[in-house]
Formats: structure tokens, sequence, C-alpha cells
């Protein structure tokens, strides 16, 4: 049996027009900007998608279509089931009211009743992590407090399709990560997900990928490699390379070396036959090869994988690994970091070395075992930070994936995710 | 099992009968708007709900009070119950409009959530405002007590005289928001135009101290009439006129014309608030 359309969108456009007619960039009408441009796709039900592109590219307006608070100029937009939307702004609070009241409220506006709602109570307000302020009213609340509670009203509700324009942004990096996991668990759940996305991550669990640009559907594409090629076009704007394959750097501007050691060679590769593109079901090497060149200091490398808009997905040191460098001598250090295999998306990543000075104690102390987290802290505090270079190398990644798996615990208690790669020293 | 329903956007407007449709599909967010203005309505008073009470109170008091000292003149119907059956028609229909053309700009973050037809804010208006008149009804039965007067038979026809006193105040809200839209300069007036109005309908005063041939203006203004209706109702004194059922009429066309009116509008509110 084939699966029936969730939803349906045919040749949908619309125009809105300008308070200020000199901002007119259409000559086919009269006055006004065409936010979208005859767009039409299908979308199964139990399908995700994702739509990608840049600011103005009519991604927003083609939501709110959806969610039906403003009408199109001409197409036609059909929906199957009960709808649930974050869009950009509007969260259909009640300030005066108390959160719980406004859990009500809110779940009533969407279409449930009372009865239905009160069950899901207790659930969403410990998933909002508001805690007491919940029978506060909601203007007392912050930006993320309010941002939180409506995710979790939307989220825990029983819904066909689910609309969501990337808000993420807002709320610390604990709920950021939750409501992730959440949105994840509702595409698993066989619902219907439709999302706008800047901030690309977790793209491999959706179904299908939609460009648009300039309120056109560039291309749709059932293959994640849509997303690191738009996210490599962005980049490749600013005149930086994305590599895909095979890499070595071994020259690095403004590295002096009076600073008790010096980088000479970054590389990344993976064990592949022809010049083949990185594939995320090998694992990756990372080899950093530097100079040792005072006796005093030990130097120690922190090695930062962050995606395309900075935002730091990993941290690891051989330190954190157990592996210690115990020689206080000046030779030659080549450094290997294994990266396990299922671990990059179909993302644009940039590597970051850290030099760090002065850890002995901790460093001996540690010596053949991984670190625990508080070990970690203390570590940090005891180091000397000697040069940071930060998007040494921009990397993507063909995602091959075979479904769930599982890369082990990460830890997320300082704020970034902390992880103890294979590492090893020469 | 639970079935799915399919929900069509498409740019055409909506007949009649399909903005009817769309309202009763949506008719239960009517209480759950008007639960949540009852909420909030005095959420940052002392006194909260007791001024429901209050406020009528305190309105009769002030018309009593100038009334008996300028010797206003109310016929055979003692002045304070005069007054409060004109308060009670004057307040439901100057509620609705006062508080349905602002309905769409306070509710614009529910709007720009989730779909459903903006008059669902009117009609949610509506019922607050009766809740309302439903308070300065119940003051009335102690004045009656207190003047000795016995309800007439006519009583009841308080349902029929409610729904034409809405369908004024629904008429002239549908009208002024929709002409409101684009621009809101109208809004800008309408205060004063309610507290014009109120000189042309005989709540604290009398038709009678109007020169004779002013009086068709009572006549011929549907809240007027309604006021009337509300007296008509409960004294056994006043006769019934034949325009009132008239203009009944008359209003209710208007409603429905401006109703359509306001369906075919709305659309534009997500784009311009």
């Amino acid at each position: 049996m084939t699966k029936e359309n969730a939803i349906s969108v045919l040749n949908l456009s619309k125009n809105y027009s300008l308070r200020n007619s000199k901002i007119v960039n259409n000559e086919n009408l009269s006055s006004g900007f065409l936010a979208l441009n005859d767009v039409s796709f299908e979308i199964k039900r139990g399908e995700s998608i994702a739509i990608i592109g840049p600011n103005g590219s009519g991604k927003s307006t083609l939501l709110k279509i959806l969610a039906g608070v403003t009408k199109p100029t001409s197409g036609i937009v059909k929906l199957k089931g009960k709808v649930a939307s974050i869009l950009d702004i509007g969260a259909g609070f009640h300030p005066e009211l108390s959160g719980k009241e406004n859990i009500f409220l809110n779940g009533q506006l969407l279409g449930f009743s009372k009865k239905e709602i009160h069950p899901k109570v207790q659930e969403i307000i410990e998933f909002s992590g508001i805690g007491s302020f919940i029978d506060e009213p909601v203007k007392n609340y912050s930006k993320g407090m309010y941002l939180r509670l409506a995710f979790s009203i939307v989220a825990h509700l029983d819904f066909d399709i689910y609309l969501f324009d990337e808000v993420f942004g807002v709320g610390d990096a604990e709920f950021v990560l939750k409501s992730r996991n959440k949105i994840l668990s509702i595409i698993a759940s066989n619902r219907t997900v439709v999302m706008v996305s800047h901030n690309m991550y977790e793209l491999n669990a959706f179904d299908m990928f939609i460009e648009m640009n300039e309120g056109k559907l560039i291309q749709v594409s059932k293959e994640a490699e849509i997303i690191s090629t738009y996210l490599s076009k962005a980049i490749n704007k600013n005149n930086i390379y994305v590599h895909s394959s095979n890499v070595t750097l071994e020259d690095f501007p403004g590295l002096n070396e009076q600073r008790g050691f010096c980088l000479e060679k970054l590389k990344l590769s993976q064990v592949i036959d022809h010049q083949e593109n990185f594939s995320s079901d090998k694992p990756f090497s990372i080899f950093i090869y530097y100079k040792k060149l005072s006796f005093e200091d030990t130097v120690d490398v922190i090695l930062t994988i962050s995606d395309s808009v900075g935002t730091v997905i990993i941290v690891s040191s051989p330190i954190v690994a157990g592996v210690v460098d115990e020689t206080n001598e000046i030779r030659e250090v080549q450094l290997e970091c294994t990266i396990p295999k299922y671990f990059f998306n179909s993302k644009v990543y940039s590597i970051g070395l850290t030099f760090v000075a002065n850890a002995i104690e901790i460093k001996n102390k540690s010596k053949g075992k991984q670190l625990e987290n508080e070990n970690v802290g203390e570590l940090f505090k005891n180091y000397k930070v000697i040069k940071s270079m930060q998007n040494l190398l921009y990397f993507k990644v063909q995602v091959k994936m075979p479904g769930f798996v599982d890369i082990g615990e990460l830890d997320f208690s300082t704020g970034m995710l902390l992880n103890a790669f294979n590492w090893e020293i020469k | 099992m639970y079935t799915r329903e399919t929900t069509t956007y498409t740019s055409g407007h909506d007949s009649l009968r399909t903005s009817i449709v769309k309202v009763w599909e949506h008719k239960n967010l009517i209480w759950v708007f008007a639960r949540r203005d009852l909420q909030v309505k005095y959420a940052q008073t002392h006194l909260g709900f007791a001024w429901s009470i209050f406020k009528p109170l305190l309105g009769l008091s002030i018309y009593v009070f100038f009334g008996y000292m300028l010797n206003w003149t109310s016929g055979q119907i003692p002045y304070a119950v005069y007054v409060l059956t004109g308060l009670v028609g004057w307040n439901l229909f100057t509620y609705i409009i006062s508080n349905g053309v602002s309905a769409v700009q306070e509710s614009t973050d529910v709007i720009k959530k989730i779909y459903f037809p903006k008059s669902i804010l009117l009609f949610s208006k509506t019922v607050v405002g009766l809740f309302e008149a439903t308070i300065s009804l119940a003051l009335l039965i102690p004045l009656l007590i207190y003047f000795e007067i016995v309800i007439s038979w006519k009583i009841i026809f308080v349902p029929l005289v409610l729904i034409f006193n809405i369908t004024c105040g629904l008429a002239t809200t549908f009208i002024i928001s929709s002409i409101s839209i684009a621009k809101r300069d109208f809004l800008q007036v309408l205060p004063y135009l309610i507290s014009v109005a109120i000189w042309l309908t005989p709540v604290f005063l009398s038709a009678s101290i109007f020169p004779e041939r002013f009086q068709f203006i009572f006549d011929y203004n549907p809240i007027a009439n309604v006021i009337d209706l509300w007296r008509w109702v409960i004294f056994d004194e006043i006769e019934f006129k034949f325009i009132w059922g008239i203009n009944f009429l008359l209003s209710t066309v208007v409603l429905f014309f401006g109703f359509y009116l306001y369906s075919f509008r709305e659309n534009k509110f997500a784009d311009s608030v």
C-alpha cells in the first residue's frame, strides 16, 4: 500500500505588497515582493523533510503558509491531520496567565481538550525545566523559558504534522540538545516533520531535503549530500576551501618559533583506495606534527571540531585519553587521533588546535588512564594557552549510515562535548 | 478510528456559507478565548472578580446622582431602574465594539501561530460582554424588589432582545474592523463617536425631553430600539413599536453583510499586524 500524502503543495506563490513601492525587485508584478515563486512538492505521511537555504529564500514564508497563518497569493496547499507549528515568532501565550494556565490555553488553541492535556501537563513542565516558575505569569519569563515552554507543549501533544522553524538558538546548551533529541524521536515515531534549518544538525535523520533560493525550489533530494554541498557553497564564497578528501597542511602563517613549539603539519586522512571522498563509514585519522623547543614546559594539544557556524562540537586531547608525553626535551612529536566511524554528519566541519603548557602534576596523575570529568576541569585550570588556532581546515563528509549507531556516552557537563578519542603519541 | 481531516489553503475567497462553516468548525475556540479573557481581566487587581459587580454599580450611581440632581424624568419608571436597564443594553453594545475592534491586535501572538477565522475573536468578546450583562441584570433584581415593581410577562422575550442587542454590536464591529484593517485612522475617532452616540440613545435621558420633531431619531436608531426593548420586556406600560421589528430584520441583514466583508478581508491580518 502506498502511503497517503501528508502535505501536498502545488504551484504555490506568495507576493507581499510593500509599503515602500521602490523596493520592487520583480518585474512581472506591478508591485510587491515575490517571497515564493511557483513551489510544488509532496510529502508522504511519516516522512520528514528539512528545508535549507539562505535568509530570505522563502523558507519561513512557506512554513507560515503551511501553518495557515498567511494565505498564498496563488496555488494550493493540502494538509492531512493535526498540525503543530513552532514558527519564528509567537508562542501564543497570554502574558498575564501562569505557565501552567498557558499550557492549557495553548493546548486548547492547538485543538486538544482539557481532558487530553491534563495527563501530559507534568511531563511538559518537567521537560521545559521551568520548575517552580510554572505558576508565575509568563510575562516574567525570560525569552529562553518562554521558548522552552512553547516547545515542550508542542512536543508532548500528539500531532500528525509538525512544522519547526529553527528557533532552537535560544535556550541553554542542555535544552538545545534535549529539544533536538525530542525532534529526532518525533521523526522516529513516524510523524511528518517539516523543519526549516539554518544551523544544520542531525539532518541525516530526515528523509528528504529541499533547497530553496529566492523563493524558488532549487532542488529536492533524498540525499543528505545536498546539505554539505550547500554549506560548502556558502563557505567557499569567503574564499575558504572545504576539503572532501585526504589533505595535508604544512603552511601555518603567523606562527613563530619563540613560543616553545612549532606546528609543522596537520593531516586529515582516511584509508581510501583512490582519490575518493571522505565517507562516514570509515574511521578518520588526524595527524598533528609539532616540534617541542623548550625544556621547561611540556606542551599539550587540545583538538576542537566545530561546525560551519563555529559551534564547538567536540573537544579532545591526548591527556583526556590518558596519553601523556613524559619527555621534557626538544623533539618532534607526532600525534595521531582516531575518530571512530559514523561520527560525522552531512555537515561542514572545521578543525581547531590549541597548544597549551604546564600541567605536569595532573598529567603524571592521569598517566595511563582516562581522566574523570573533575580532573579535566582542574587540568584545564592549570593550562596556559600558548597558541589557539581555530578553523585551520574545513572538511565535509559523505554520509553512509547503516541506521542508528551508538557513538558512546557523551559528556555535556563542561558545556561542550569532551571525548576521549583514541590518541597515539610517537 | 481516528480520522485525519484534510485542511486546504488556497488563494481564493470563501463564500458566506464556507465562512460560517469555518466558524462552526472552530467554535470551541470561542470559549477558549472567552475563558482566557475572563481569567486575565482583573489579573492585576486586589478585588479581582468583584470588579465585575462594582463597575456597573459605580456607573449606575454616577448617572443616578446626576439624574436626580438635574431632575431628569423617566415617566412612571423609577430613574435608577430606568438607567440600569439602559446601561445593560448600552454596555453590552459598546463592549462588543470597543473590545472587538482591538481583538485582533490583542491576539497577534496567537494569530501568527495557528489558523482560525478571526471572527472567532469577536464572538468570544461577545461572550464576555454577555457575562457582564448578566451581572448587571442580576443587580436589577434588588432594585425591582425595592421599588416593588412586578415584572411583566414579556420577560420571556429577553433572549430575543439579547440577540437584537448583540446583532447591533457585532454588525457595527464587523464593518468598522473591515475598513480599519489596512489603515487604522477610523479607530482613532471611534471613542468619540461612541460618546456622541450615547446622546442619541435613551440610556439615561428619556426621549421625551427631546423636541418632538427630533424624536424620530430614536425610532430609526436600532440601538435605541434595543434599549427601549429592554424596558419593554420588564414594564407593562410600554407599548411595542412596529418599527423595532423592522430594524431587527435590517440589523440582521447588515450583520451577515458585515460578517462576509470581515471574512473576506481578514486574510490581510496576518500580513499586516
